[in-house]
């Protein structure tokens, strides 16, 4: 229930809030209407003004004719790239992770509070600290560059968090429940296949989000591990707005960033409401 | 079915016994009540018979055999829980055939079995729903009917009833009792209301921080309970204790204490002039005539009889009343107690004498 706020007060908040949105929504406010206008009206310089003269010539050049270093193929092939490597980094990530979060909160794991100590420092340790020490023991197995390879390191760099939301997911479900099962006859697979891996659809969205998003946006990993072939978008995107060639096509740099953001938006819009509920969800059980 | 026998067990909760040296047998087709307060150790006791809970010590035995570190799935068991724990994404039907299908069984089997369950508990109606949509009593007979439809050796039940409103837990409860008579399977039932005890247990085991109290019929352990607590817990309205002193010669005992002097039945056999403490079931004080005199401090109505509370020399003494009068507060009313059915203990040790 939410209490009834005095009118002062609800004005104030109510300016509040419509100035943090105003603040936050103002670049890219700015990036939607640079990317709309010709440059000549860019180099006018009204930051703020409306194109006068709205083309979508931009959206098609970073989409299919800029250059991002050698090749001028625009982002295209770093959005096929990305969806490569999010896929399945997202899939087998977050299938490991329910496995691991069910078996650690539920089973008896040999050495499972060391397991989960160290699962713990691996969630808030910087990548970075790991970024070379990975680099040479995948460079010995001639993963480096290669698809696998950052598919690989993406699911090694999300282990600690989805096996912590997961083992917080299992641990917050009724405990009778998985004993039924047991009573039942199920074992460890079929405990989990059949009776918890179905109620576990709004972890599991949380989980997807999560990957999905956290995988898109990476720049460091995909820079380091994909090699050239596999470079991920947000590589490529880097790259076409450093190749320049006589003038700065701003217009260009500004469509190729909303098409390369575009996917993690469309996943916050399109499951907002169900990431509030599945975060949730735990508190709720009924 | 199959007989249950716990051997000398100890369980622990993080290196601190909760259970220790406790032995029991359950015999074939028994219906077993384990009975007592909350965090006493009963439920603790029924997950050690599951395989749900470890045994640090000892030995559980069913049907001969021992079980003592076999996986829930390995003891042919069913059990029913308190929050009836039915899988939320399946129909009934898949709940009832969980078992079965995780065990293969074929499907023709598995499809009898399931119809024989639902007609049994009167869910056949209900097959195709899923749990959020079924009521109270309805989850909880089908959380029954999962456990009915394998034929386990042992059914347990952990406080099946105690998430149910009182008239839907009264039909519930003949139902289990009509169950039990028809099936003639071994159930072993925790709870810690008395009346389901009495009323479904072919044998009641009282128990209290983490130790067997009495282990008898309903009958024995509401007449002669053996100690203060057993005597204590069961009863509504409670026991009524009154510490005092032994008089006169043995076959001539008389007890006096607390405002109170009466002779015992002639089997009482306890040492003239030691100190006891008298228990007085409210059924056994008669209001309206006799040689003792109370005070009414409290009239409460339980529709068919009332539980009158005297005051008799400083000392509170529940009695029940069957006969349709008021008592007015105040008023002092003649009272006679039945000798024959008193209990004795011992003030210090709480054990009966």
């Amino acid at each position: 229930m939410t209490a009834a706020l005095a009118r002062p007060a609800r004005i104030g908040l109510a300016l509040f809030l419509a100035g943090a949105a105003a603040f936050f929504l103002l670049p890219l406010y700015v990036i939607a209407i640079t990317s709309l206008k010709p440059l000549a009206e860019i180099h006018a310089g009204a930051l703020f003004a409306w194109p006068l003269a709205p083309t979508l010539a931009p959206w098609r050049i970073a989409w299919s004719e800029a250059c991002t270093g050698v090749a001028c193929e625009g982002i295209r092939a770093g959005f096929l790239n990305s969806l490569a490597i999010s896929v399945p980094s997202t899939l087998i990530a977050v299938a490991l992770g329910a496995v691991n979060g069910y078996a650690l909160a539920l089973w008896r794991v040999p050495g499972a509070r060391w397991l989960f100590g160290v699962l713990m420092i691996g969630a808030f340790v910087p990548g970075q600290v790991m970024l070379y020490p990975l680099v040479r023991a995948l460079g010995s197995v001639g993963l480096v560059g290669s698809l696998p390879g950052i598919v690989l390191v993406h699911v090694i760099f999300s282990m600690p968090l989805m096996t912590l939301l997961f083992r917080n997911w299992y641990a917050s479900l009724p405990l009778e429940l998985f004993n039924a099962a047991r009573i039942d006859g199920a074992g460890f697979w079929g405990a989990f296949l059949g009776v918890l891996l179905p109620i576990s659809g709004p972890m599991l969205g949380v989980a997807a989000i999560m990957q999905v998003t956290g995988v898109w946006n990476d720049y460091l990993l995909g820079l380091v591990f994909a090699g050239a072939d596999y470079a991920p978008m947000t590589v490529q995107l880097n790259n076409l707005i450093n190749t320049t060639t006589g003038t700065r096509a701003y217009d260009v740099d500004m469509a190729a960033t909303l098409l390369t953001s575009a996917v993690p938006l469309l996943v916050y819009f399109g499951s907002g409401r169900w990431f509030v509920r599945g975060i949730t969800a735990g508190a709720l059980k009924g | 079915m199959a007989d249950v026998r716990l051997d000398r067990i100890r369980i622990e909760l993080g290196h601190r016994p909760v259970i220790d040296d406790l032995s029991i047998e359950i015999g074939d087709g028994e219906f077993l009540v384990l009975l007592g307060p909350s965090g006493c150790g009963k439920s603790t006791l029924l997950n050690a018979i599951a395989g749900l809970t470890d045994v640090a010590r000892g030995r559980v035995l069913i049907g001969g055999e021992d079980v003592t570190g076999a996986d829930p799935a390995a003891r042919n068991i069913g059990m029913v829980f308190q929050s009836y724990a039915l899988y939320p994404g399946m129909t009934v039907e898949k709940n009832l055939s969980f078992g079965l299908r995780v065990r293969g069984l074929p499907r023709a089997d598995i499809a009898r079995r399931v119809a024989a369950a639902a007609e049994l508990l009167q869910l056949t109606s209900l097959l195709a729903r899923k749990p959020a949509a079924l009521s109270g009593g309805q989850r909880q007979r089908v959380a029954i009917g999962r456990a009915l439809v394998r034929d386990a050796r042992v059914y347990l039940f952990d406080e099946p009833l105690s998430n149910l409103d009182a008239n839907l837990r009264t039909a519930l409860r003949r139902e289990l009792r009509d169950l039990h008579r028809r099936l003639g399977a071994t159930m072993i039932y925790v709870t810690h209301d008395q009346i389901e005890a009495l009323t479904l247990a072919t044998r009641i085991a009282v128990m209290d921080h983490g130790v067997l109290q009495q282990v008898g019929t309903p009958d024995e352990v509401y007449a002669r309970p053996v100690n203060r607590f057993v005597a204590a817990f069961l009863g509504a309205p409670p026991m009524t204790f009154i510490d005092g002193t032994l008089t006169g010669e043995p076959g001539t005992l008389r007890f006096a204490g607390g405002g109170l002097a009466l002779a015992l039945a002639a089997g009482a056999t306890a040492g003239a002039g030691r100190a006891v403490t008298l228990g007085v079931r409210p059924e056994h004080v008669r209001l309206g005539q006799g040689a003792l005199a109370g005070r009414v401090v409290m009239t409460e109505s339980l529709g068919a009889s009332r539980v009158v509370t005297l005051d008799v020399g400083g000392t509170p003494l529940a009695a029940l009343d069957h006969e349709p009068r008021a008592w007015r507060d105040g008023e002092t009313v003649p009272f006679a107690i039945d000798p024959a059915p008193l209990s004795l203990f011992d003030p210090a040790s709480g054990l009966r004498l």
